[in-house]
């Protein structure tokens, strides 16, 4: 991921229409690579107050967003003044032109262009041992969230699911969740005795399983898998992970929503949102204000997105947990 | 029964918001099954599941929205359709009609003129906000939970620097020149003022001194750590000057938890030198300490609201232990108890507000005995687990077990729903207790929200052979919008008896309960 210097260019009028052009501050992986191709076109899809979707021609998602959301794998982030909305500006159905590292979006009206960087240099996501994790920021987890006001999603089912830590409950009494509750608690067992497809089977049974833009079944994926893919200790067979990920990669189109749908293709291709990957690395810091500033980041994406995505990595830590002390 | 479904093309909501309307969908009379959610094929094999499923389910995509509701009849789906509608328009209309600044000094600019801050952001940024805005000269209402007692300290020293008032952190109820904030009832002018360290105990006494006829100068709250000695009861202390000096008020009330030892001595050395009358409820407070200061004790929120009323219309202060007649309240008690089976023996109170849950077990101690619950202080009567009730049990459903990362039962019913059906079932319960809180940013239908468990739960006793007495008191005034009249009627409709005063209602269901026990 990539921080460039923000560059604002005053709102002007330009062939009759009113003019925004700004450099973007951040860029995904996936994005920039898809940015980096010769003529690539797309249509907007869906324009939100701070976000922009756009489906390229090949049926990629990249969106354009505030700065605030910080990096996602398939985003262009751009500061953008606190009262700036995109809606009313951009339209679905605009159609949208990358060329010469520019973003070109044209509507009645008005042109949004976005200057794209040149160069990036990424930051991988770091890979730690599951020994060094920091095991009291897990049970400070569930008060931080309390604290941010937040509930609802899967992370309802913390304690039905068997969570222990912290002082956190909620009354479950919802069709969704009692059948997520379900795939979850099977999920579980079968990772356990690493029975592929079955695994496999309710992680789909997971996906777009939910409210939402981004449901919470997803949300819990995303958790589950970033945190996996951070920690450098094996607790499966070999190449079981990566069978895992490419069934699920076979499977996952048309299973949830457009926007969902890209952050599990880039999940499943270790990409990951940036508040993701700093919440995860945030358990192997020894700075609890340091978790508990990434944590708050997370909690706060969404209505419960940030929350389900967390109790994902909760079941991850805990399942690292059983299979380590299993193993030996 | 009738089916409808209805497919929005690639429409998207916040998750809460449909979590919301679901809810308010779900209570319009004839709704069987109502399931407000996205087109994805999980989600689609749950509605098949749950047999809300027709063609337009099998082809709507991915980013649809599904609505999926069964009910009694196709009016009754006409009109959940109509609502639903209606929901969303209020959402979007709400939003279109929000001014939002992004910094106080912005508010500022579009509202001069604004001499007070409402602050409700996560304790951990409140704080910082709150000195900024005493610094641009502004009062401050903090709402905020969560705030470390040396931060609480630190802005209440800046704003007594400033000369300004600092309501909070943890505050919920403020009434200033007419204006009713956050939790607080809509409650008329008059010459009773009020500082309190008690949210729902400021709002009572602000709506019985209301149905006594006179109104409020001002309700100022502090915020309920603010007589702990760490913070030294910094906004007590100003809010009673500010009353003192206010030609507004003629009597002042403070009411509270009981305060620090140290803080304690302070606000007792201020009553003394204050030339109002102060009328003193210090819950658990030793009356003869505040007589040997000038102040005038107590005994409950009514008797405060009562004793300060009497000042100012100068009439003798003397205690009221029912609104009614003797001769009524032993008819009450005999009708309640007649139809109990033997077995029923014990009281269940399950409160939202927390100073009522502490007023009800110190009446409840006087008729029953040992009272067990989750409220702090109940030393060796807590209750292990506060969904398991033991015995007498008041339970707070206020409590961070029952409001862990959900809003406070006064907004969100569910927890007092919950309890309704968990207690109202048991073999042993006799008497039912509850309370219920009006205002104009609460729950828009306090007593609605859990009417239809309350009778449910009576009607469960009542084919056991037995009768459940449930005994409520509301707080409100008849200026809120949910009507005091209208929700006390609700309730006295389902055969709930319904009393003044919080204290009134511990003290009738508290005499119902032994008699019960005695038999």
């Amino acid at each position: 991921m990539v921080k460039a210097c923000l560059q604002y260019y005053p709102v002007n009028k330009k062939n009759d229409a009113a003019f925004f052009c700004c450099t973007a501050t951040g860029i995904g992986e996936f994005a920039f690579e898809k940015v980096s191709e010769k003529g690539q076109r797309g249509i907007v899809h869906d324009v939100f107050n701070r976000a922009v979707n756009i489906i390229l021609s090949d049926g990629s998602l990249l969106s354009i967003l505030d700065d605030q959301f910080l990096t996602i794998p398939f985003g262009v982030s751009v500061v953008l003044d606190s009262s700036y909305s995109f809606r009313g500006k951009i339209h679905a159905g605009d159609f949208v032109c990358i060329d010469n590292n520019k973003l070109l979006v044209k509507s009645a009206g008005f042109q949004t262009e976005v200057l794209l960087p040149r160069e990036i240099c990424f930051t991988k996501n770091q890979i730690f041992s599951f020994q060094a994790i920091k095991k009291p920021f897990i049970s400070l987890i569930p008060d931080w969230v309390k604290m941010r006001g937040k509930k609802g999603g899967f992370f309802a089912l913390y304690r039905s699911l068997g969570f222990t830590q912290g002082n956190y409950a909620e009354e479950v009494n919802d069709a969704i969740c009692d059948y997520a509750a379900d795939r979850i608690n099977n999920l579980s067992s079968f990772l356990v005795i690493n029975d592929l497809s079955n695994s496999v089977e309710n992680l789909l049974q997971l996906v777009g399983l939910g409210n939402g833009l981004t449901p919470s079944g997803d949300d819990f994926i995303l958790g589950f898998l970033a945190f996996l893919n951070s920690v450098s200790e094996p607790i499966f067979p070999e190449k079981f992970m990566e069978n895992v990920r490419r069934e699920m990669s076979g499977a996952i189109r048309n299973r949830t929503t457009t926007v969902s749908e890209a952050y599990l293709i880039s999940a499943l291709d270790g990409q990951f949102s940036e508040k993701l990957t700093t919440f995860v690395a945030g358990f192997f810091t020894n700075d609890s204000e340091e978790m508990k500033k990434f944590a708050n980041n997370l909690i706060d994406v969404g209505s419960s997105s940030g929350i389900d995505m967390i109790l994902g990595c909760l079941f991850a830590i805990r399942l690292y947990q059983t299979k380590l002390t299993k193993n030996t | 029964m009738p089916l409808k479904i209805v497919v929005k093309k690639n429409e998207y909501h916040d998750s809460i918001q449909l979590m919301r309307i679901s809810e308010e969908l779900r209570k319009i009379s004839g709704v069987e099954q109502l399931m407000v959610i996205m087109g994805t094929p999980s989600n689609k094999h749950i509605l098949k599941n749950m047999y809300l499923t027709d063609e337009n389910v099998e082809v709507a995509g991915k980013n649809d929205m599904i609505v999926a509701v069964k009910a009694e009849s196709e009016n009754v789906l006409e009109n959940v359709l109509l609502s639903m509608e209606k929901l969303f328009r209020q959402g979007e209309e709400k939003k279109k009609n929000q001014r939002v600044h992004y910094s106080i000094e912005a508010a500022m600019k579009a509202l001069p003129g604004a001499n007070v801050c409402l602050i409700s952001l996560p304790g951990e940024y409140a704080i910082e906000q709150a000195a900024k805005a005493l610094d641009l000269g502004l009062h401050v209402i903090i709402y905020s939970d969560n705030v470390p007692l040396q931060d609480d300290r630190a802005i209440k020293e800046l704003a007594k620097e400033k000369g300004l008032l600092c309501m909070g952190p943890d505050c919920g109820v403020v009434n200033i020149n007419g204006v009713a904030f956050l939790t607080a009832s809509v409650v008329k002018k008059g010459p009773v003022g009020i500082v309190g360290a008690s949210g729902s105990g400021t709002q009572l006494i602000a709506a019985l001194v209301e149905r006594e006829g006179l109104g409020v100068s001002q309700a100022i709250g502090v915020g309920g750590k603010d007589l702990k000695d760490e913070v030294g009861g910094l906004s007590m202390l100003s809010g009673i000057s500010a009353l003192e000096n206010d030609p507004e008020t003629s009597v002042i009330v403070l009411v509270s938890r009981i305060p620090g030892n140290k803080t304690l001595a302070k606000i007792l050395e201020k009553i003394k030198q204050v030339k109002k009358p102060v009328v003193v409820y210090f819950i658990g407070g030793d009356a003869e300490i505040i007589k040997n200061y000038n102040g005038v004790p107590a005994t409950d929120l009514e008797d405060a609201a009562l004793k300060a009323v009497n000042l100012v219309l100068n009439k003798p202060l003397n205690k009221r232990e029912f609104s009614l007649s003797s001769a009524d309240i032993d008819k009450i008690i005999s009708g309640e108890t007649q139809l109990m089976r033997p077995e029923q023996k014990y009281l269940r109170g399950l409160y939202c507000g927390g100073t009522f849950c502490d007023e009800a077990i110190a009446q409840l101690q006087n008729s029953i005995g040992d009272v067990f619950s989750n409220a702090p202080g109940s030393g060796k009567f807590r209750l292990a687990d506060a969904y398991v009730s033991h015995e007498h049990t008041v339970i707070d459903l206020g409590d961070e077990e029952f409001t862990m990362g959900r809003p406070h039962p006064v907004i969100d019913p569910v927890p007092v729903r919950m309890a309704i059906l968990r207690e109202g079932q048991k073999t042993d319960i006799a008497v039912m207790l509850i309370d219920f809180i009006l205002g104009p940013a609460i729950n828009p239908n306090p007593v609605g929200s859990v009417i239809s468990q309350i009778k449910e739960v009576k009607e469960i006793q009542r084919n056991a052979g037995g009768y459940l007495s449930v005994i409520a008191s509301v707080c409100g005034t008849e200026g809120d919008p949910q009507n005091l009249s209208k929700q006390a009627k609700m309730l006295e409709e389902a055969g709930v008896i319904v009393m003044p005063s919080n204290a009134q209602a511990a003290r009738i269901a508290g005499l119902i309960t032994k008699k019960c026990s005695s038999v």
